[in-house]
């Protein structure tokens, strides 16, 4: 993994959550208390003054590790964050993604619709997947969270399209750009708090973090941040490979995103 | 590290893929997990294993042999690391292409040598294109060279040609030749037995040796500050400008706003967070000032006495994608901002296969032009070939995307 | 003993797993000398899977206390997930 210039990368995405803050109306981020999400609202405290000036979506299906609910009502708390919950449902027939996937876009669509919010900051990194590497700094979707990736609007340079087609919304890519690595090493840099189950504490930990039914951990004696670090330098494991819902063909998951799944 | 962006050009089935899957297997920069993805996919298809596998990961694409957007690869050599931009050659696809182009300055040009391929139309268009884009260093790869028996002859025809097509543009970059073969993996890390004729190095070094060598020092010699606003930021009730810095250094003190020339006072430069003394290109800043500005998205700060070119005409050569006529409804997507265009005078048309010029008229699509355009309203803007940030701009017909303009 | 009370109110949840006695678990939970906690879950095929699935608690030594499933049922019909009344335990899964 090719370790990146911090300080180009953190100007990048602050320019890009600037420019998505002046150019929406109404803008929203999900927030999934993962290393990622956490590290975009770190970014955006340093880009708005140390505010996050933006609501922070949180969708729960009801499951998520304990730690993560402890670490998301602190860290709320401590970053004054206006923080949406909104529950998903586990509906009576789902099996394996659709658990995480389809039930999340339909409390996510929910919200989207009763704050009318024109667009949502998520945070992927292009180097997480073969489909999100696809992804553009401003994708937009339809109003059924459709994700046409056969006509992507061209990006040329800084300048991101914001055209809003058929009621939809604008998906916001602020850290596209950003390896697994590079958010550890600007994590380290900028002591950026953690949910504690990256951690491994009984020879285990989770390197990436899903709900307590899809999320499988891994071998690791990795303590802190320096340890995961050190061990992402010597690791030829794909960090999703903890994930149910990745070990599913990529192609369906390239169809869920096109039905507005995440 | 510095990651060195590399465009990947050409026509589509010349093997960019297949370079860029090769690459990384060769510079180990690929994961065992993703190999044997792709691996077993080739098997589900009943095809031989290509390193383009290793790439395409959209269903279509692996099926039908097509990249349709801009995919990034990642690769170490030496000391330097790539980030390869694989863009489609498709003709249809070509707007996709322009996205994937325009954050490299160093591209390879991947020309098939198998017979009844070679250098296509589409091949061309590429070139001209990036080099609009700012491409100044370029690699032209001579791909294929096992499907015709490693002959040197056919390798200079190809390479003599694509020569005189960068002179016909006026290509003033670095160029260097190199023969390979992507699927074989010959000519790309090591030297190939088969090509003992070829005296240069394999591609990567040549690559190597050329990003190594370029003229950094090129980099903005332009140092007049020169910001663009973003829009407002509050901070307790208190709204700051927010603006990223394209060259020059911004600090406290008197300050211009353009259009419109408004004169203000910056009383803090905030910087991550923090107040500094000055901040320098690429900076994303919070400015305080003395008196609010109503709508400053889009302006241009600079200060007195400096001031950049501030016009509602402007000469611009552009690529477009759809035919451009002189009742064309062109608006331009230029530093955050998006004006009208009312009249639009086409002075030359360029024929970007040849680089022939002709006075049409009109511009037919896929090709381009040198145009002066008149504008609703003013605009700051610079010369492209003074300070590339600010004098480029895409633009769009009827609201579909049209193409793209550098100011000459 | 300490966790008494703890594991009366787990066996409660098992039988009647609703937002009150959620609620007087969370309260119990802070006062026992549970630590961590195992979640032992099937594949979700449905949303009935979801009571199949269940939480193990531990003491600080590692010993096992009890057991608690891991919904809630509000109203009698629907199933909720409630690992969020598990806040300030921690993990020991391997797998």
């Amino acid at each position: 993994m090719i370790e990146q210039n911090l300080k180009e990368l953190e100007e990048r995405s602050i320019f890009i959550l600037r420019e998505a803050h002046s150019k929406f109306k109404n803008i929203a981020a999900l927030w999934s208390m993962g290393k990622d999400s956490t590290t975009m609202l770190a970014l955006a405290r340093k880009a708005f003054l140390g505010k996050v000036p933006f609501p922070v979506i949180h969708i729960d299906n009801g499951i998520d590790f304990p730690e993560t609910y402890k670490f998301r009502d602190e860290l709320a708390k401590k970053w004054k964050l206006n923080l949406i919950v909104a529950r998903s449902e586990i509906k009576p027939e789902i099996s394996g993604f659709s658990c995480c996937g389809a039930n999340k876009t339909e409390a996510l669509k929910k919200v989207m619709k009763q704050y009318k919010f024109d667009a949502l900051i998520v945070s992927i990194r292009r180097d997480e997947h073969g489909v999100r590497a696809k992804e553009r700094v401003f994708s937009p979707r339809d109003k059924n969270f459709r994700w046409n990736y056969k006509d992507q609007p061209a990006e040329l340079w800084d300048d991101y399209s914001s055209k809003i087609e058929n009621e939809g919304h604008v998906r916001v890519h602020p850290l596209l750009d950003w390896n697994e690595i590079d958010i550890w090493n600007y994590i380290k840099k900028e002591h950026i708090p953690v949910n504690p189950l990256y951690f491994s504490r009984n020879g285990f930990r989770y390197r990436s973090l899903g709900c307590t039914h899809c999320t499988v951990p891994l071998k690791s004696n990795a303590k802190n941040v320096d340890d995961i670090i050190k061990e992402l330098k010597t690791t030829n494991v794909e960090e999703r490979s903890g994930r149910e819902q990745d070990k599913e063909k990529e192609y369906v998951m390239q169809k869920l995103r096109a039905l507005g799944y995440m | 590290m510095l990651v060195e962006n590399v465009t990947m050009l050409g026509h589509k089935d010349h093997g960019k893929s297949t370079l860029i899957g090769s690459i990384l297997m060769l510079t180990n920069s690929v994961s065992n997990t993703r190999i044997e993805e792709a691996k077993k996919y080739s098997e589900k298809l009943g095809k031989p294993f290509e390193p383009a596998f290793i790439l395409d990961s959209l269903e279509e694409e692996r099926e039908g042999g097509l990249t349709i957007d801009s995919t990034r690869a990642e690769a170490k050599y030496k000391d330097l690391a790539f980030e390869f931009i694989d863009v489609p050659g498709h003709e249809e696809l070509i707007k996709n292409m322009m996205s994937g182009a325009s954050f490299a300055e160093t591209a390879i040009l991947l020309v098939s040598a198998k017979p009844g391929e070679g250098i296509r139309k589409q091949t061309k268009r590429h070139v001209f294109v990036a080099k609009m884009l700012g491409i100044e260093n370029l690699i032209v790869a001579v791909n294929k060279m096992d499907t015709v028996n490693y002959d040197e002859n056919i390798y200079n025809k190809i390479a003599e040609s694509i020569g005189k097509f960068l002179s016909n543009i006026k290509f003033d970059g670095e160029v260097r030749y190199v023969p390979i073969s992507a699927y074989k993996g010959e000519n790309i890390a090591r030297r190939s037995a088969s090509m003992r004729w070829y005296k240069g190095m394999p591609l990567l070094e040549e690559l190597y040796r050329m990003i190594k060598g370029a003229g950094k020092s090129d980099k903005n010699r332009f140092n007049k500050l020169r910001a663009v606003v973003q829009g407002f930021i509050e901070d307790n009730n208190e709204k700051l400008i927010s603006a990223k810095v394209l060259s020059g250094k911004i600090e406290k003190g008197k300050i211009m706003f353009f259009p419109g020339n408004i004169e203000r006072y910056a009383k803090k430069i905030i910087l991550k967070g923090r107040v500094v003394a000055k901040a320098g290109e690429g900076s994303s800043v919070a400015i305080e000032i003395d008196k609010e500005i109503k709508n400053p998205r889009g302006l241009v700060v600079a200060k007195k006495g400096e001031e950049p070119i501030v016009a509602n005409k402007l000469n611009a050569l552009i690529f477009t994608t759809a035919k451009l006529t002189p009742n064309s409804k062109m608006v331009l997507k230029i530093l955050g901002n998006e004006i009208k265009c009312n009249r639009l005078n086409i002075k030359e048309h360029i024929d970007t296969t040849t680089g022939a010029l002709s006075k049409k008229g009109l511009i037919e699509s896929l090709n381009a032009g040198i145009l002066e355009l008149e504008l609703e309203s003013d605009i700051a803007f610079e010369r492209y070939d003074v300070l590339k940030s600010m004098g480029r701009f895409s633009f769009y017909i009827e609201n579909k995307f049209g193409g793209v303009g550098i100011i000459e | 003993m300490k966790n008494d009370e703890i594991i009366k109110i787990a066996d409660a949840l098992q039988k009647e797993p609703n937002e009150t006695n959620w609620e007087r678990f969370a309260k119990a939970l802070k006062k026992s000398g549970i630590k961590y906690y195992r979640i032992v879950y099937v594949s979700l095929k449905n949303a009935e899977d979801l009571t199949k699935s269940y939480a193990e608690l531990f003491d600080a030594k590692g010993k096992l206390v009890t057991k608690v499933p891991i919904f809630k049922r509000s109203n009698g019909k629907k199933i909720e997930g409630a690992t969020i009344y598990l806040k300030g335990l921690l993990n020991i899964n391997k797998w």
